[in-house]
């Protein structure tokens, strides 16, 4: 029989960090929960002694400086070691699932990663990852079975049939959680998506808050907030309803539970047959039979929510099952983090990229089909087109960067994983409109680079940077920010240019450099580019000086290529080309 | 601790009835757990006492029924709990919203999206948590507490002394180990924020992590987060049972007073049945004792979130509307500026007296290098900043006494930023409102079809009501026409254009500058200019330099002058160098 994912993964936790997980059974588990039926016992002995009957073997003094006792190692044992080992384990599972997501997410193509917005997603990392490696606890509610079974079963030795009494309701109790717990499941759903959709709304609208703030749109999107609330505040009023529900059931049989008990026992209570500390133990052991029976409840329901987070965070990374969330990874959590990768030099030098039938289309319309192009050792291929034409898509299907079907030949050897091959130090990739991370410049430069691997001064030159970097107050260590947004489009292009070329790749692809670069500076860089010997590039341009550089030229048009040769030869024969050069009036 | 109840009391005020049906559940139901011991006391001395069955049969009978009644109660305690709680955090929610909405954009640029998330959704979703399930079981638990200890007291005082003074003892070390505990939690949530806006920008990189198959890299900054987090989380967990041992000094006390009413038992002075009702009040109070700790702790990250929300509700923007607000004049817009000056916080890309004076129905073109003040200039005319110093009028009046929404009207400002919000395409060019802003589906399409985007919307299957945002990307060149497309649906006296012409490949740009041309005609333009192409089109231009006005005139005589630096940059063909 084949376990549910959501078994496997807590299986698979539990073999990620065994310690972690013993040390949290020890402490939290066994302990709290057998301290939780302990005092029962003693205080029945307390009374039975009291009465005069059945001495345990210990005097009334004793008793109680055992209760005592229990009561203190309850505070240490539980409480300290319980609530540490518990959180630690907790801890380190939820980071262990952020990372795995993460992982996955970047393995997917990297420009269609995403299957929502990154707010969205990051609400997702935040609550259900953190569900996810919590779900630990499951492991204390197969201990709140056991206190169910036990209390029972203690019951059942010393008072005889009354705990019969107990057990109907109890079993009424689970039978109506797990009713429960399936409607619980898509109500809780329903609210999760509400949440997800508000923080999608905030997130995009805070994203470009000028153009909110400068339309005036500020009341209109207050509103779409309020209304977006008031869906999540009926949402949440169904879910917690069912959830009320479902602890009211098994809270509800407990006192009801002593009542019908106290009616059963009236009888041998005036016969003698059941002594007060009897009464007592049956009184105290109902109460801990409804709250482990309602905390199992609460344990069934958030197994329910934890099923719902689980799909949640498949969705995140399309291509990743459950079980894929403990994989074992470095999560050194307690001690240093893996060491940086290396730049290995590419082993065997560029001679020529090929691609034939590459196609892409994008859900919406649009993207690339059937695109045949060719890269020589040292060349410069331009790609050009109007907008919407597919120039981007083109570039990413080619690196592997969105999913797409055709024939990618390097050096002649097919590659099967365009994402993992086509990285450096084979290929850099610059964007059109690349993001930089909160760091420095050097740190954006290396981006976990070994420094001694890189030459920073070099690609500094080659991005045409020496002036910018003057102007930085600290040079590379110049703080540039969240995003890099403390620099000028122009800055952001020309880092993310150093950033590709001090990976030294055999081939580089560019994408637009004219979207954040003034003319001057554009040429300025080509020409730097072009004068390292060997490295081959593939740009988008429309720029009439980058198209005169390149070897080749390929037109795009509605995701084909509509011709490609040499720019004369285009001139000549090609319409669409003449249309796109007469239109590029850069003045030269 | 206060701070909480003070914020909750504030966005409790609207729903005083809901609250009172609310406290009148809580206080019915906490009597009814107290009675249940009264009444077993009663079976046991009337067992002990070989009182007659029917007795007993009518006080077991009676515990039903109290319990009954006490379960429904607790049910109607959670609706009307989650009810209050959600409507209240959702006004807090809404004001952090309207808040931010509204707060200087000196403030978003240190404040991501991610982080914003944070504070106007989970912060208050901490609230909520507090008022819909702490605050109940708080004040059930705290009541089924003091119940007790005034039942015990009223049994006998020196049971009822004992239970008091280790409630003291216990309440104490609470009290003192409150702030140390919440410190703890407030540096736990600023490292899970930071790992969040960490990953936030991580998720939108991703084409960039691919590229430069920086994968790795990004694992190990996540982890790093990760581990600051596991520490912070730890070192709280530490403290935190420091202060549950409040918990077992209460528990100690029953055990204590156990002990006094066995003593007392044996003097004759308590029956059998006061020491099972002794017994059994330990045991009743354990369940709430735990909760109530379990909560003090949750209460703590409570505190932090809610000192957090204080400090977001007392920020306070300086763009304001005037006390006086007047509107514009109709038309194109006369615009003055006299020794404008403002100054960021870091010192970098501000302006200083800075002169003009552009005639209604002018196009500006404004050229400089980065960091030369053109993006702050366009700032302070859409009034996104105030200046420091001098003034701005528009159409003669000055811009901080224009009414704020009039001023959006009327002043349009494309930036190079992000355009796009989650959502339809329609609700990007209405921007939500209601009524469409009165734009009608032809003033829409016509909007496009202005820009040349007729063939794109059509190629859509869903046209107006296609998906933009993450998941449905649009090219960079189209977010910037769809930005324009609103400023065509809008009679603006004042547009502000910063570089509109950026990432467009030549044959929309053609389309583009036709239509602005039409736009042009109907008000004042002032263009961030790097083209000359675009230039040609300016009546007036600006250059600026480190700040400061470095050239303005109209450009005829700008042209004329062989001296100016727009003819030798012409002559040389060098605009670009000027960014």
């Amino acid at each position: 029989m084949r376990l549910p994912d959501t078994v496997r993964l807590i299986v698979r936790f539990g073999a990620f960090r065994p310690r972690l997980v013993l040390n949290y059974l020890a402490s939290d588990v066994i302990w709290s929960y057998a301290l939780f039926l302990l005092p029962g016992l003693v205080v029945r002995a307390v009374l039975d002694s009291l009465a005069g009957g059945r001495r345990a073997g210990l005097d009334t003094w004793s008793l109680l400086a055992l209760l005592a006792g229990l009561q203190l190692s309850g505070l240490v044992i539980a409480s300290a070691a319980g609530w540490y080992s518990h959180q630690r384990a907790h801890q380190t599972f939820s980071a262990l699932t952020r990372a795995n997501l993460l992982a996955r997410i970047l393995r997917r193509p990297g420009a269609d990663a995403l299957a929502c917005p990154p707010a969205q997603a990051i609400a997702r990392f935040d609550s259900d990852a953190d569900l996810v490696g919590g779900e630990i606890v499951i492991l204390e509610g197969l201990a709140e079975l056991g206190v169910v079974v036990a209390a029972v079963a203690i019951l059942l030795w010393l008072t005889g049939w009354v705990a019969v009494v107990v057990m109907v309701p109890l079993v009424a109790i689970v039978v109506g959680v797990s009713w429960a717990s399936e409607r619980i499941r898509r109500y809780r759903q329903a609210l999760q998506q509400s949440v997800a959709e508000l923080s999608g709304l905030i997130g995009s609208v805070f994203g470009a808050l000028v153009a909110v703030r400068t339309l005036g749109a500020e009341e209109a999107v207050g509103e779409r907030f309020r209304r977006l609330g008031e869906v999540r505040r009926r949402a949440a009023l169904r879910d917690g309803l069912m959830t009320q529900a479902v602890t009211a059931l098994s809270s509800q049989s407990y006192g009801i539970a002593i009542g019908v008990g106290l009616i059963v026992i009236a009888q041998q209570m005036r016969s003698g047959a059941l002594t007060v500390g009897d009464l007592s133990l049956f009184v105290t052991y109902a109460g801990s039979v409804a709250t482990a029976g309602s905390w199992l409840g609460g344990t069934i329901a958030d197994w329910g929510q934890y099923r719902v987070s689980l799909e949640r965070l498949g969705e995140l990374a399309p291509g990743t099952a459950a079980i894929d969330l403990a994989e074992s990874r470095p999560v050194l959590l307690e001690r240093d983090l893996p060491a940086a990768p290396r730049l290995t030099p590419a082993g065997e030098p560029f001679r020529e990229l090929t691609a034939t039938g590459l196609t892409c289309l994008h859900v919406g319309g649009g993207g690339i089909s059937g695109v045949d192009l060719t890269v020589r050792a040292g060349e410069l291929v331009a790609v050009t087109g109007r907008i919407g034409s597919g120039k981007t898509t083109l570039l990413r299907a080619l690196l592997g960067l969105l999913p797409a079907s055709g024939d990618v030949l390097w050096n002649g050897s097919p590659v099967a994983d365009r994402a993992a091959f086509m990285v450096p130090p084979r290929c850099g990739y610059l964007a059109q409109a690349p993001v930089l991370m909160t760091g420095t410049v050097r740190e954006n430069l290396l981006l976990g680079l070994p420094p001694e691997d890189v030459d920073l001064s070099a690609a500094v030159s080659q991005a045409a940077m020496e002036s910018d970097l003057a102007g930085f107050p600290r040079g590379l260590d110049t703080v540039i920010g969240r995003r890099g947004l403390r620099l000028s489009g122009g800055q952001i292009q020309r880092v993310a240019a150093a950033r590709m070329l001090a990976r030294r790749p055999q081939l580089a692809v560019v994408d637009d450099l004219s979207s954040a670069l003034d003319m001057d500076t554009e040429a300025e860089v080509w020409e730097r580019i072009r004068s390292r010997a060997g490295m081959a590039c593939l740009a988008v341009t429309h720029r009439r000086t980058v198209l005169r550089l390149a070897d080749r030229v390929i037109v795009m048009r509605h995701g084909r290529v509509d011709d490609a040769g040499t720019l004369p030869e285009l001139l000549d024969r090609c319409a669409e080309m003449r249309a796109l050069w007469r239109e590029e009036a850069d003045g030269r | 601790m206060f701070s909480i109840v003070s914020l909750a009391l504030a966005y409790l005020r609207p729903y005083r009835g809901r609250l009172l049906v609310l406290s009148l559940l809580i206080v019915a139901g906490t009597a009814l757990q107290l009675l249940g011991p009264l009444i077993l006391r009663g079976f046991v001395d009337g067992a002990a006492r070989t009182a007659p069955l029917a007795g007993l049969l009518a006080l077991a009978a009676a515990y039903c029924v109290c319990a009954g009644v006490q379960q429904l109660a607790g049910v109607g305690e959670g609706y009307v709990a989650t009810d209050l709680a959600m409507r209240a955090t959702n006004r807090l929610r809404q004001d952090l919203f309207d808040r931010c909405l509204r707060l200087d954009l000196s403030f978003h640029q240190a404040t991501p999206p991610g982080a914003l998330i944070q504070r106007i959704d989970q912060d208050p979703a901490m609230l909520n948590n507090v008022l819909s399930r702490m605050g109940v079981a708080l004040a059930s638990n705290g009541l089924i507490i003091l119940g007790v200890l005034v039942l015990l007291v009223v049994l006998d005082w020196r049971v009822g002394l004992v239970v008091i003074a280790f409630s003291a003892l216990a309440a104490v070390l609470r009290v003192r180990m409150a702030l140390p505990v919440t410190r703890a939690w407030v540096r736990v949530r600023e490292r899970a924020a930071e790992l969040y806006g960490t990953l936030e920008e991580l998720l939108g990189a991703t084409e960039d992590i691919a590229g430069a198959g920086a994968g790795v890299h990004a694992e190990r900054r996540l982890q790093a987060h990760s581990r600051d987090v596991l520490r912070g989380t730890l070192r709280a967990v530490l403290l935190d049972t420091t202060a549950d041992a409040a918990t077992t000094l209460f528990e100690l006390g029953m055990t204590a007073a156990l002990a006094v009413a066995i003593l007392l038992h044996d003097g004759g002075r308590l029956t059998y049945g006061d020491v099972f009702m002794v017994a059994t009040y330990g045991t009743l109070c354990i369940a709430p004792l735990q909760a109530l700790g379990r909560q003090m702790q949750d209460l703590q990250p409570a505190g932090a979130a809610v000192s957090r929300v204080r400090e977001l509700l007392s920020a306070r923007p300086t763009v304001i509307e005037s006390s006086h607000p007047r509107r514009l004049p109709e038309g194109p817009l006369h615009l003055e500026l006299r020794g404008v000056g403002f100054a960021y916080g870091d010192g970098e890309g501000g302006l200083s007296g800075v002169d003009l004076d552009l005639p209604g129905g002018s196009v500006l073109g404004v050229l400089g290098r980065t960091g030369s003040g053109k993006t702050t200039l366009a700032r302070l005319l859409s009034r996104l900043y105030d200046p420091d110093v001098g003034r701005i009028r528009l159409g003669g009046i000055d811009l901080v006494d224009v009414e704020l929404a009039d001023l959006r009207r009327r002043v349009a400002y494309v930036s190079q930023e992000v355009q796009i919000i989650e959502g339809t395409l329609r609700s990007n060019l209405t921007l939500f409102a209601e009524d469409g802003d009165g734009a009608t589906e032809g003033a829409l399409t016509g909007a496009l079809d202005a820009l040349g985007l007729d063939a794109w919307l059509a190629s859509r299957p869903e046209g107006l009501e296609s998906l933009l945002g993450t998941g449905h990307p649009i090219s960079a060149g189209e977010e910037q026409l769809v930005a324009l497309a609103r400023v065509f649906l809008r009679e603006p006296g004042l547009v502000i254009l910063d570089e509109p012409s950026a990432r467009l490949d030549p044959i929309t740009e053609r389309r583009l500058e036709t239509a602005m041309d039409r736009l042009l005609r109907r008000c004042t333009t002032v263009i961030i200019a790097h083209r000359l192409e675009t230039l040609e089109r300016a009546t007036h231009l600006l250059v600026l330099e480190d700040g400061a006005v470095a050239e303005f005139g109209p450009r005829d005589r700008l042209l004329a002058d062989p001296g100016s630096r727009y003819r030798r940059l012409r002559e040389a063909g060098m605009v670009g160098v000027l960014r």
